[in-house]
């Protein structure tokens, strides 16, 4: 598994950081070294990581810093707006008048508006599957993961660039002939495996993200929502249907509805499910419908 | 050339304005604690508008340039600790959620700790680099390092990363 050959120009190879002259040194190598070759992949799962694992938090505190003294207040008033947040999301459940389940059907894509109850039982469930789901996972070279005993548990996808995952699969991947600015194309993730098929393509590292299903592929997405989380519009006439807010694990480990964030617009087109993701709150739903509306 | 102070007021007000998030994500992710990534924003930003209009850098780059401030903020805190703590690092509970599966979960965390084994400086470079996405010069020119010394010290960071993480996931080299 070893070889002698400079792993430091391997590792600055991954991210086109070496010195002149060195790329082509070290594609020649690469084409005799399959050690080498293995350890370019796991840098470049590694970068990978780090531009995923790329935070996404606001500064939590609009006014520019003016003098030391003023801190503790604007501490004050940050820990009031997240109380505020917090009660937000209580309302969602507790004074939401829509107590019948809604549901709203189109095509592969199917929403459910829980009521208190439904939302309450849901997230325990949630919850109890999270607190049992195995922490110490490993994952095979398909990225497939699996507990300590050996049990498949979940798939993981592939972090590709764009040219690559269009090569990977055999339909088009649709590409937005609009998109905002600062939303220049950054990555693609691949999730081709027994489990799911669908290809992600990520824009302005993260902040939105685009993915399709293959086509035909009868792949039933079901969101399971509070009150009031969704919402039914048109994408170029046809059906769609967005949603603010996602369920997640928080930093206590407790399962929850995070209203707001991310803003995901869900259609079907071809026989293919299309979400689009941003993960800003408020993203404005005219944008979203904008850019599904040019994707080609 | 003077300025008015009203002028420099617009100009500070846009500065904070544009580039306060980056810098806090990237103090989150280099320090892995929210109340001092908080704290460095300020600090960082509180000597931006102080050098705003003596800096040459400033108005070159001036993201480059934040950066640089910030950290040599963050280092300067943990050589005032002298002990360096990592703490765990906080997921994100709004915004960027466009991958909360199980999965990206569960490997979050692993990344976060991966991370935290690094030493500062080569977290620093990595973050910079592969999570910001600024060029070798440019964070050579933060960091007051050569364009070589960066290349060796990205290098060693991505082989480290790599051991740690491979390690924390069971596959250890």
């Amino acid at each position: 598994m070893t070889c002698a050959f400079d792993r430091d120009l391997i590792a600055l190879y991954a991210g086109g950081d070496g010195p002149t002259g060195a790329a082509e040194i070290v594609e020649e190598h690469l084409t005799a070294c399959a050690a080498c070759r293995a350890l370019l992949a796991e840098y470049k799962q590694g970068m990978g990581l780090v531009l995923a694992h790329r935070s996404q938090a606001q500064y939590p505190h609009a006014a520019a810093p003016v003098r030391r003294g003023l801190h503790t207040a604007w501490r004050l008033a940050g820990a009031t707006l997240i109380a505020l947040v917090a009660l937000g999301a209580i309302g969602v459940y507790t004074e939401s008048p829509a107590m019948a389940a809604l549901l709203k059907t189109l095509g592969l894509v199917q929403v459910r508006e829980m009521n208190t109850e439904e939302a309450k039982q849901y997230q325990a469930e949630q919850q109890a599957w999270w607190d049992s789901f195995p922490r110490d996972l490993t994952y095979d070279a398909n990225g497939v993961a699996r507990d300590a005993s050996g049990r498949v548990i979940a798939a993981q996808s592939t972090r590709v660039t764009f040219e690559e995952a269009e090569r990977a699969v055999d339909y088009h991947l649709l590409k937005p002939r609009y998109l905002p600015e600062g939303f220049a194309p950054s990555f693609a993730s691949l999730f081709l495996n027994d489990f799911q098929s669908d290809v992600t393509l990520g824009y302005g590292n993260g902040k939105l993200i685009i993915s399709q299903t293959a086509p035909g592929k009868q792949i039933h997405q079901l969101f399971d929502v509070p009150a009031g989380a969704s919402e039914s519009v048109l994408v170029a006439g046809e059906p769609a249907v967005l949603v603010r807010g996602t369920w997640g694990v928080g930093p206590d480990n407790r399962y929850e509805w995070t209203p707001g964030s991310p803003v995901t617009l869900t259609f079907t087109r071809d026989q293919q499910v299309i979400r689009i993701v941003a993960g800003q709150v408020g993203y404005p739903a005219e944008e979203l419908i904008k850019i599904a509306e040019s994707l080609e | 050339m003077t300025q008015s102070p009203v002028h420099v007021v617009d100009q500070q007000t846009d500065l904070w304005a544009e580039h306060r998030d980056r810098v806090y994500r990237y103090l989150l992710r280099l320090t892995g604690e929210a109340d001092t990534a908080e704290d460095l924003t300020q600090e960082t930003f509180l000597q931006a508008f102080r050098d705003l209009h003596r800096s040459a850098a400033a108005a070159a780059n001036t993201s480059a340039w934040l950066m640089r401030l910030a950290t040599n903020r963050a280092m300067d805190m943990y050589r005032r600790r002298r002990l360096i703590r990592w703490l765990p690092f906080l997921p994100d509970r709004h915004g960027g959620t466009a991958e909360d599966t199980a999965e990206a979960l569960a490997r979050r965390d692993l990344v976060a700790a991966a991370l935290r084994r690094l030493t500062p400086e080569a977290a620093a470079i990595l973050l910079l680099r592969d999570a910001e996405g600024f060029t070798g010069p440019e964070i050579a020119a933060m960091l007051d390092l050569e364009h070589a010394a960066v290349r060796k010290r990205l290098s060693r960071a991505r082989e480290a990363f790599r051991t740690e993480y491979l390690r924390l996931k069971g596959d250890a080299p």
